[in-house]
């Protein structure tokens, strides 16, 4: 060991608190980096396993049309070495499905016939029994086992046949046609096949049914070529991942069938592929002919291609918290490095003056860095990685939950490439934070080092200060507010701050950074929170909920009403998981009236007579829920959606933008949309509208509804959460209620056309209830066409406050009013859907719901009406696991803050220590000409304010950029997300930097204190 | 008139086995305009009760008497205003703050104690001084007999009870220790200002009035030269 290397060591073992300290922060910057990337690198490995369990581990796939004469073709790419694994799947024919079956099953089984490992390639696997082994065995979707009477062992015999396209009567020429994957969005590549066809084409299982009168084509279809084909149901399957969904029903599966249509679907995975276009590239090299469908989704979390829109945003957060660390290490370990060469530049300038050389100065420095970053990160890799396993560990069931594949395990997957990226970011860290020091002591001044001389403490800019100040007039001259709060020392600090060096700087910067790390985890905290709330659906309003809603179907419902599906309203209710119920309950409650025509207003007195009975039976239905065993009631309310238009004052920019709300601009200048009318029930809404500082009784007039309307709701197109404004003014809504054609009940929706010229694309579309079937017939109307009975809202009150029962908003306007409304109001709706809230007395939630879904289901036998459905939601279960993400989300923002907070306090405490203490002697000479204390304070607070001041304003806009970024993150899966800025963190940021600050300075100032007056002159250099 | 007393005066630095017995019951006093030099091997403690007489440092035990009143008897910040009116510090390597000018450096104990600078007397010390036309100066653009110059005036700007000088030439050539001696001498006979300097230099010594020695913490001999 060289003379050197040793001076190198024996120095750091000499500072053992400051090298711990610096070493600890290069543990925790490599700590940090370590399991950012490790988050970042598990969740894709997650991805990874989770969508191969759920689609295959495909990476693309040709549709051959003719398998046979493809045959080579796959035998080539079975030897190609770029491709790792090859399955297919044929299409083997269409069996016949009778009517009853299709209603449940689909239009046809088609039959599959499989070949090599589609079990993994294409996850295709059995759920139950085993797959099929030979061409009289096959395993079917499990709705068979549910809804179709089969069980394993039956043998089914099918008659199976071919799909030939025929012309519809009177029609001719061809139509193209979209294959299935259209429907499949972004996890696939969206680029469908056309299919041109002709009279007679053969169609294969990718495409949907042709008939003519229901898809607006010119084709029907049949089934040619039948043949009597029988099998032993030997398995089900229950994911309908995207290879097993046709276009025509759920397929069943076998092997080796003899039979084949020709068509079929190759699978492939492949090794060596950098990104899609290789994997694209590969498979139409080796299947020139055919069309090619890349797995998209795969290929992005194998890290082959990357385009979704929460993918950016995970990997923008790990981008700026990566660089956010760094930026924080390098600050500390500079400080550290400059410190430890400042307060030893003597012993540089000694060493200088023995002959060391301005390289070996330089290296002993580095050197420095090196040891610390020896020890500091493979102990940060340590730790970072045992961090992640044991926070995975705790938390891993609750994401595999909320990935909505709890067979998927989630675990830390350790990667090589995150712990040498960590390494060697941290590394570079250090090198770069040790260079400009290093240069500092290779540039030593032997003279000035070994004098410790004053001649750096001033600057250029200061000695001219200086030299003004001496005039006569100037000397001590004060004046203003500071002077006289900071006295003598005060203009002392001022005096040195303006001609010293950039000693004060090193402070502010830390400050800075201090600020800025708070504030990162702030917006972290602040932005990451909303996503999670959204994402999870608000708070739950009670343990368990049970939905119900009455039929309307015509063949029990005489009074001639409808209320058809699919226009637009949205049934978002929260019955997502849960299980559904009793279906058909009753056949009971004919009430012939036996009217045949309508008016509009006797179609809007029929609704309200009926919603009024509904609303009545759903009361009871509560209070005898609120009976069981174990049940606390916590409240009730009904749903029901009505075409409303709303005057220009009221509305926000939801109804004007693209993708906002279902509805906008009309031609008369107002707005529409179907929206939400929301009945709480009676206590509920009084609480409500207390909490919101109106009257309750302002709300029970019945001629003349009042509401409370919801400014914001939340969507999600699938792609992005979208926060949307959707009402800003109170104002009044006319509800059209109910309508007649021709003394024929119709009822209103709202579409949207295309139009040039003007913002007002929508109007109100009447469309008729064909009487018999309860469908929407497809005769076209306009408004004018019909006569309209409305009914004027007055919107007495906009708020964001969502009442308690309903947990969060929803993604359309929504009017809240009092239960006691129902018994004249129906504003057109027909069939409100019942919501019911219960805690459990004991905490056994999973009893009580079971005990309200058998109440439930026995009080809706008894009653009146038929039931469309009835359900109940455990919201507990659903919320341990919403409730679990938002703990990852805190515990992981919790000690992202503390950990940067603790390395910005330890960079405050370095810097403003250090300023102090290498003036140590100055204050030393100050105190023996008569310096006080009180007056020794007062300069030091000027001081601290003054870093204060000058850390804070860069502070607080750096950290705007960095919330700015974050925030660009997150709203690239969730947009309508107004800005903000953390304003706790911003002032717990200030309370620390203070709080750091006045440990620092307390601690500088201990040093300097008077007993060591007579030490520190007394520290003459040499 | 005695303006210094020094009585019983003991410090220890220290505690236990490491503790060194700088100052051993020490007593003496020194008359008004009375220039006293204190001689002593390195480490004999002359040092230490400089800093003891100029209120930097706090005794173990025994007093300070000056003009009459007990310096340790105050408190941090009483000790404070007494260093800024009563002593004047001279040190071997000028101790002037790097960022204040020649001026600054010198009327700074007149700026703590929130008095207005007597720009009379900081012209005459100016003058005397030899420091005309470097009053913007900074510690950093003088020659050291220039910066011991400057000290010498921040202790004499406020005519204080007594000027403690702790080896003022130690750090300068042979015809700068000459001059800076000259000043304090002068200024001893001029304004008849108390000084009590720290020396090795047998020669400046005898041109004290009193020579004190001290060795390992205790006057050895106390001799007044008559001249």
């Amino acid at each position: 060991m060289n003379a050197m290397t040793n001076f190198t060591l024996h120095s750091l073992k000499a500072n053992r608190v400051r090298t711990a300290v610096t070493i600890a922060g290069v543990a925790l910057a490599a700590a940090l980096l370590t399991a950012v990337l490790t988050t970042y690198f598990s969740f894709t490995d997650y991805l990874y396993r989770s969508e191969a369990a759920n689609a295959g581990t495909w990476m693309a796939y040709a549709e051959v049309d003719d398998m046979a004469a493809s045959e080579g073709d796959i035998a080539r790419a079975k030897d190609d070495p770029r491709v790792t694994g090859v399955a297919t799947l044929e299409d083997a024919g269409f069996a016949e499905l009778t009517e009853v079956q299709q209603e449940k099953l689909g239009i046809y089984m088609p039959i599959l016939s499989m070949s090599d490992n589609v079990e993994d390639i294409a996850a295709i696997r059995p759920s139950e029994g085993r797959m099929p082994e030979n061409s009289g065995e096959i395993m079917l979707f499990a709705t068979w086992k549910d809804y179709g009477g089969v069980s394993l062992g039956d043998t089914l015999t099918l008659s199976v046949g071919d799909r030939e396209a025929v012309l519809a009567p009177g029609e001719k020429g061809s139509e193209s046609n979209g294959s299935m994957e259209a429907a499949y969005g972004s996890a696939y590549n969206v680029d469908p096949t056309t299919v041109e066809i002709v009279d007679g084409t053969r169609l294969n299982s990718t495409i949907g049914y042709l008939e003519a009168t229901q898809d607006g084509g010119i084709f029907n279809e049949q089934l040619v070529n039948k043949r009597e084909r029988t099998y032993t149901v030997v398995g089900f399957y229950n994911r309908l991942g995207y290879t097993l969904s046709t276009g025509v029903g759920t397929a069943g599966v076998t092997v080796d069938e003899p039979e084949t249509d020709g068509f079929g679907e190759v699978f492939l995975t492949m090794a060596g592929m950098e990104n899609a276009n290789q994997v694209q590239a590969c498979a139409e090299e080796l299947f020139p002919n055919d069309h090619i469908v890349l797995h998209s989704a795969m290929l992005r979390y194998m890290g082959v291609t990357s385009d979704s829109s929460i993918w950016s945003t995970f990997f923008g957060i790990v981008t700026v918290l990566a660089m956010v660390i760094a930026g924080a290490c390098v600050s500390l370990i500079f400080n550290a490095f400059n410190i430890s060469v400042a307060e030893r530049i003597s012993q540089f300038g000694l060493l200088s003056s023995v002959g060391a050389s301005r390289r070996q100065l330089r290296r002993a420095v580095v050197l420095e860095g090196c040891v610390v970053a020896l020890i500091g990160i493979p102990l940060g890799l340590v730790v970072g990685l045992a961090g992640c396993a044991i926070t995975f560990a705790l938390l891993g069931p609750a994401i595999s939950n909320l990935a909505g594949n709890a067979a998927v395990e989630f675990y830390v997957a350790p990667n090589g490439t995150a712990l040498v990226a960590a390494a060697a970011l941290t590394l570079v860290t250090v090198l770069v934070s040790v260079w400009i020091p290093a240069k500092r002591a290779s540039r030593v001044n032997v003279i000035d080092a070994l004098r410790n001389a004053g001649a750096q403490r001033v600057s250029k800019k200061g000695a001219k200060a200086a030299a003004k100040a001496a005039r006569t007039g100037t000397l001590w001259k004060t004046g203003g507010v500071v002077d006289r709060l900071f006295g003598v020392g005060g203009k002392l600090a001022r005096i040195n701050r303006k001609r010293g060096t950039a000693k004060g700087r090193a402070a502010s910067v830390s400050l800075a950074l201090a600020i800025v790390l708070l504030m990162t985890a702030g917006s972290l905290n602040v932005f990451l929170g909303s996503l999670v709330g959204v994402a999870s659906g608000g708070e739950a309003p009670a343990e368990v909920s049970v939905t119900a809603e009455f039929s309307t179907d015509r063949d029990s419902q005489p009074s001639d009403l409808s209320h058809s599906e699919g226009d637009g309203q949205s049934s978002d209710s929260e019955d997502g998981g849960a299980g559904a119920l009793a279906d058909s309950v009753s056949e009971k409650g004919d009430r012939s009236d036996g009217r045949s025509s309508h008016s509009a207003a006797s179609v809007l007195a029929d609704l309200n007579e009926r919603f009024a009975a509904e609303a009545a039976e759903f009361a009871k239905t509560y209070d005898y829920l609120a009976e069981s065993k174990g049940a606390q009631g916590i409240g009730w309310l009904l749903r029901s959606d009505a075409a409303m238009a709303l005057p220009e004052s009221m509305v926000g920019e939801a109804f004007r933008v693209e993708g906002g709300i279902d509805g906008g601009e009309m031609a008369d200048g107002r707005f529409g949309t179907v929206g939400t009318i929301l009945y709480l029930d009676n206590d509920a809404f009084d609480a409500y509208a207390q909490g919101l500082g109106l009257n309750p009784a302002d709300f029970r007039d019945r001629e003349r509804p009042r509401a409370i309307a919801l400014a914001q709701g939340y969507g999600n197109n699938g792609d992005v959460y979208q926060l949307l404004d959707i009402l800003r003014e109170p104002g009044t809504v006319e509800v059209l209620a109910a309508a007649s054609y021709k003394d024929r009940p119709a009822d209103v929706g709202i579409a949207y056309y295309a139009k040039d010229g003007t913002g007002a694309h929508y109007e109100f579309q009447p469309y008729l209830i064909d009487d018999d079937e309860g469908t929407v017939t497809d005769e076209q109307l306009t408004l004018d066409d019909v006569e309209l009975a409305t009914v004027s809202v007055e919107v007495a009150a906009v708020t964001d406050e969502v009442p308690a029962l309903l947990g969060g908003p929803g993604s359309g306007v929504m009017l809240i009013v009092p239960a006691s409304l129902a018994d004249t109001q129906s504003f057109g709706g027909e069939a409100p859907i019942f919501t019911g809230y219960f805690d459990s007395a004991d905490g056994d939630h999973a009893a009580l719901a079971e005990e309200l879904a058998a109440r439930g289901g026995e009080f809706f036998h008894n009653g009146p009406y038929e039931m469309a459905f009835y359900s109940y939601n455990d919201f507990v279960e659903q919320m341990d696991s919403s409730q679990k993400l938002a703990m990852v989300v805190n515990v992981f923002c919790l000690l992202f803050t503390v950990i940067l907070a603790l390395i910005a306090m330890a960079n405050v405490f370095n810097t403003v220590t250090n300023s102090l203490i290498l003036r140590r002697r100055e204050f030393a000479v100050m105190k023996s000409v008569g310096l006080s204390n009180r007056q020794f304070r007062r300069m030091i607070m000027d001081e601290c304010a003054n870093f204060g001041v000058a850390g804070l304003v860069p502070g607080l806009l750096v950290s705007l950029a960095v919330s700015w970024l974050l925030y660009s993150a997150v709203t690239q899966s969730m947009s309508g997300l107004p800005f903000q800025l953390p304003w706790t963190y911003v002032g717990l940021a200030l309370v620390m930097t203070a709080a750091a600050m006045a440990i620092s300075v307390a601690y500088g100032m201990h040093r300097c204190k008077a007993d060591n007056v007579v030490e520190a002159l007394r520290a003459d250099s040499v | 008139m005695d303006i210094l007393t020094v009585s019983h005066l003991t410090k220890i630095y220290g505690e236990g086995e490491a503790a060194t017995r700088a100052l051993d019951d020490v007593s003496f006093s020194v008359q008004e305009g009375e220039f006293v030099a204190i001689v002593g091997s390195s480490g004999s403690g002359k040092s230490t009760l400089l800093h003891l007489i100029g209120g930097v440092d706090r005794p173990t035990a025994g007093h300070v008497l000056v003009n009459g009143s007990d310096v340790y008897a105050r408190s941090d910040e009483e000790l404070a205003v007494f260093r800024r009116r009563e002593v004047g510090l001279v040190y071997q390597f000028y101790n002037l703050v790097p960022v204040l000018n020649v001026v600054e450096n010198m009327t700074l104990p007149v700026a703590l104690d929130g008095r207005a600078v007597n720009h009379d007397r900081l012209a005459g010390l100016l003058d005397k001084l030899g420091l005309r036309g470097r009053e913007g100066r900074l510690p950093s653009q003088l020659s050291g007999g220039q910066q011991q110059r400057v000290a010498i005036g921040r202790a004499l700007m406020n005519a204080p009870a007594v000027v403690l000088a702790d080896e003022p030439t130690g750090n300068l050539d042979t015809r700068n220790s000459a001059e800076i001696m000259q000043l304090l001498r002068d200024s001893n006979r001029e304004f008849g200002q108390t000084m009590i300097v720290i020396t090795h230099d047998e020669e400046i010594a005898l041109a004290a009035d009193r020579i004190i020695a001290v060795e390992d913490g205790r006057i050895v001999r106390d001799e007044r030269i008559r001249r």
